[in-house]
């Protein structure tokens, strides 16, 4: 099979060959977070396993809609039949691109380790234009990125000019530490929380070179450009987990990639490719493993008073390990967690930040938001950075990950 | 310490005290009971569905010998049920338990199920037959066809999961006489088909009902109750159709649909919320299979984004549904398998009936247990003593014939539950040191 770029890989067709296990019953329809706000996205149901059909190697895509799809993943979860909509949308979503071009804000939203490196080197300065409103009114205009949407503040040092390892006698574990971009050059705080967490547990931690997971380019639909970075993080990573590393990772979208989507949506198939998926662990995923073997330190300090809105993001929940963060962080005494029901806050990485989908990714989130200040906790908790930024702006509490807490609780 | 070269397969993820697998009707009743009683319990399901593929109504039994509506369920299951039967075999008074557990748990989250287990309600489906259900929504009561008031059902132009006209033909035909309205909506998805969905946030809305509410009425003058397809509220439970009830003044009552089930989509996020107050887990995504070792059932292993995962179990439920759910599957001609376990499956030589709603022999196929829901061999010996079955997995039932569906979920998974041990002493230090 083959579309205008050539062959899909086997892992990508086997992806598209699932929508021949669909019944229409609709349940992902019903569990869709953008349908439920808008006419403009038909449903998972309607522009995947349906449309895929017309999606032959000789047939044009017939239906734009699909471009509506944030690629959230609940279909997928949702769906009894193990049918993978969301990636197939996706895939979907890059014949069109194919076809019609990828915009230059796309193009640029897709590059984060790129914005990261330039705007780190140069932080505060380089944090002036994204917080600048004329600017932000002409990046809108020219470029189509909404004037609304908050963005990150660039940090310097970076996470890795300020990470010093520890030695751990006798480790019980050696692990990579995958930190992405996001903690690399605007939250370098979760990454050391995450690294002095993991060091109070008796692990081992090391930075292997690593480069962007290739998330956000593979979302932007430049799939060429997201396996180039995928190969190169295999060929790193690969050589730590024959000697025994798991990786560990706290943006949860980079250990969905490393884990799924390299294979399911890029196709990238082969040894490296199937040692790092199944090595790879979401920081809370391995800290909850760690206690189901007994090696989890419970020496927390009370942190009385301190009541947490928890929201297990898409891209955490597409883990499907359930939602460790809230059991672990029920265990620090004075800590008060309500684990929030709404699925999407409504960003999905870059969908919120593109001027034509703000507005509904807005409407997607708020019963998120609803759900939040209802219950009157002081801050947020999640697991996705691109979510943590976007619920503050729309709740107007800060938004912390998980594991800061866990930090703070340990005494660090 | 562990550094082993494959370092992920021998792990454990997490250790629960009950796993139940299938997050249907029978699995999320079963794991809530067992997180009420205590027990640290994991629902672990490949994707949604019982609840939003039914009607969100519980059928205890359905039909008389003759094949009619019957008027008592309970009365009619006891004369009906033979010794194998999966309501037999929980018994009736697991029966009478847990059909008052579901009341008082949808009661308390503000979204009533109206019934005993001596009345069936007659309601109207959206083609106008007649199905009876032992408990149903407030919102369907008063579609009871028994009820010799006129009926007037609402068509909605442009809605294509309801035909109004077509079931009130079918109805009136049969003797409860029914007429057709049309209905328009203040405004709905403009640019796309609206599922009942789509309908039913709207009608979560208080200003989006009085609207409605307005523009209705006129059409509504003389009718003594109005049917309207299942689209009154998703997230409000009873409130909208109340309050809607209340601004047309006059009795309404909604109509089952195909899914997405409105209704059953209600009853999963009573369940849901009920099973997570108690304490339990739920993981919608992950396929899951056993986890055995040298004859004993240790856990599951779920198909997590990272490849599988194990969960330790000191008890497992499966609740994973039959042919149609996925919990059993067919294999070539003449051969089935049960999907976690592999446990045996009773089967026929004949699996089919000639006619497409005759009653097919394959739907009593399934696992067979002894009455503590345990899975047992052809021999009747027990396969695995801290495992049991629930639900549409088990044999001896057709449970679409008999309209004994939601019985059995409940009945079998109250049972299943009050025979589990608590669990040994050192889970449960365990548990409470954390």
């Amino acid at each position: 099979l083959t579309t205008e770029a050539g062959p899909l890989a086997l892992p990508m067709l086997n992806t598209t060959l699932t929508a021949d296990l669909c019944i229409k019953c609709n349940i992902c329809t019903s569990a869709c977070p953008v349908a439920a706000v808008t006419d403009l996205f038909p449903g998972p149901k309607v522009v995947g396993p349906q449309a895929q059909r017309f999606r032959a190697p000789e047939a044009a895509s017939v239906d734009r809609s699909v471009d509506y799809c944030s690629v959230c993943g609940v279909c997928s979860r949702v769906c009894p039949h193990g049918i993978r909509i969301a990636e197939m949308n996706l895939i979907a979503k890059r014949r069109i691109a194919e076809r019609e071009g990828i915009p230059v804000r796309n193009r640029l939203l897709g590059r984060s380790e790129l914005l990261g490196k330039v705007g780190s080197a140069f932080a505060p300065l380089s944090n002036f234009p994204i917080q600048n409103r004329p600017l932000r009114v002409i990046a809108e205009r020219v470029l189509g990125i909404a004037r609304e949407a908050a963005f990150p503040r660039f940090a310097r040092p970076s996470f890795r000019a300020s990470y010093k390892p520890a030695a751990v006698e006798a480790p019980a574990y050696r692990l990579v530490y995958f930190h992405g971009c996001s903690t690399n050059y605007y939250e370098p705080r979760v990454g050391l929380a995450a690294v002095k967490v993991l060091e109070h547990n008796g692990c081992q931690v090391t930075l292997a070179q690593q480069n962007c997971c290739g998330l956000p380019m593979q979302s932007n639909c430049e799939f060429d450009a997201a396996r180039a970075y995928a190969r190169r993080n295999l060929a790193w990573l690969a050589p730590y987990v024959r000697q025994g590393y798991l990786i560990v990772g706290t943006s949860t979208s980079c250990t969905l990639a490393l884990k799924h989507e390299y294979h399911a949506v890029l196709g990238l198939e082969g040894e490296e490719q199937r040692l790092v998926a199944g090595a790879t662990y979401d920081l809370f995923e391995f800290l909850q493993r760690l206690q189901a073997e007994g090696r989890l330190k419970t020496d927390f300090r009370a942190l009385p008073g301190r009541s947490l809105a928890y929201h297990a993001p898409c891209q955490f929940r597409a883990h499907g390990v359930g939602r460790p963060a809230a059991d672990l962080l029920r265990m620090i005494p004075g800590v008060s967690v309500t684990e929030t029901r709404a699925d999407c806050c409504g960003v999905a990485g870059t969908y919120g930040l593109k001027a034509e989908k703000y507005k509904i990714a807005r409407d997607v989130g708020r019963p998120l938001y609803d759900e939040i200040t209802g219950t009157g906790a002081g801050r947020v908790a999640c697991d996705s950075e691109t979510c943590r930024w976007w619920l503050s702006q729309h709740t107007g509490l800060p938004a912390v990950h998980p594991v800061e807490v866990l930090a703070e609780a340990y005494g660090h | 310490v562990s550094h082993s070269a494959a370092p992920t397969v021998d792990a454990v993820q997490a250790r629960y005290d009950v796993v139940v697998v299938g997050a249907g009707l029978a699995g999320l009743f079963a794991g809530t009971l067992a997180a009420r009683r205590g027990l640290g319990t994991l629902v672990v399901a490949r994707g949604l569905g019982g609840t939003h593929l039914g009607s969100g109504t519980i059928g205890v039994w359905g039909y008389a010998a003759d094949g009619k509506p019957a008027e008592d369920p309970l009365t009619e299951a006891e004369r009906q049920a033979g010794p194998e039967h999966p309501l037999r075999l929980a018994g009736f008074a697991a029966l009478e338990a847990a059909v008052a557990v579901l009341q008082s748990m949808a009661g308390a989250a503000g979204y009533p199920l109206e019934g005993g287990l001596h009345h069936n309600h007659w309601l109207p489906t959206a083609l106008g037959a007649v199905r009876p259900a032992c408990l149903a929504p407030q919102s369907f009561a008063a579609g009871e066809v028994r009820d010799p008031a006129e009926i007037t059902l609402g068509e909605i132009p442009g809605f294509r999961d309801f035909y109004a006209g077509y079931a009130a033909a079918n109805l009136t035909n049969a003797g409860h006489p029914a007429r057709a309205v049309t209905l328009e909506l203040p405004y709905g998805p403009a640019r796309r088909d609206a599922f009942a969905t789509d309908l039913a946030r709207l009608m979560d809305r208080e200003t989006y009902r009085a609207s409605a509410a307005q523009l209705w009425r006129p059409a509504l003058k003389g009718a003594a109750r109005l049917g309207l397809p299942a689209i009154l509220g998703l997230n409000s439970g009873a409130a909208a159709w109340r309050d809607l009830s209340e601004k047309l003044g006059l009795p309404s009552f909604e109509v089952p649909l195909l899914p997405p089930s409105v209704p059953g989509m209600r009853l999963f996020n009573v369940l849901q919320a009920a099973l997570e107050a108690a304490g339990g887990r739920l993981i919608v995504g992950p396929g899951v299979s056993g986890w055995v070792e040298q004859g004993r059932v240790l856990g599951i292993a779920a198909e997590t984004a990272g490849g599988p995962r194990r969960y330790a179990a000191a008890q497992l439920i499966l609740a994973t549904g039959g042919f149609r759910h996925g919990g059993l599957r067919a294999l070539a001609p003449g051969r089935a398998h049960e999907a976690v376990l592999d446990l045996p499956v009773a089967l026929a030589p004949d699996w089919y009936a000639p006619m497409y709603w005759g009653q097919h022999p394959y739907a009593r196929f399934g696992v067979q247990v002894n009455p503590a829901m345990q899975p047992v061999d052809a021999a009747g010996s027990v396969l695995y003593d801290n495992v049991r079955a629930v639900g549409g997995l088990l044999a001896g039932a057709d449970r679409r014939a008999e309209g004994s569906r939601e019985g059995i979920d409940l009945a079998t998974g109250h049972k299943a539950v009050a025979q589990l041990p608590q669990p040994a002493a050192a889970t449960a230090a365990e548990r409470s040191a954390t």
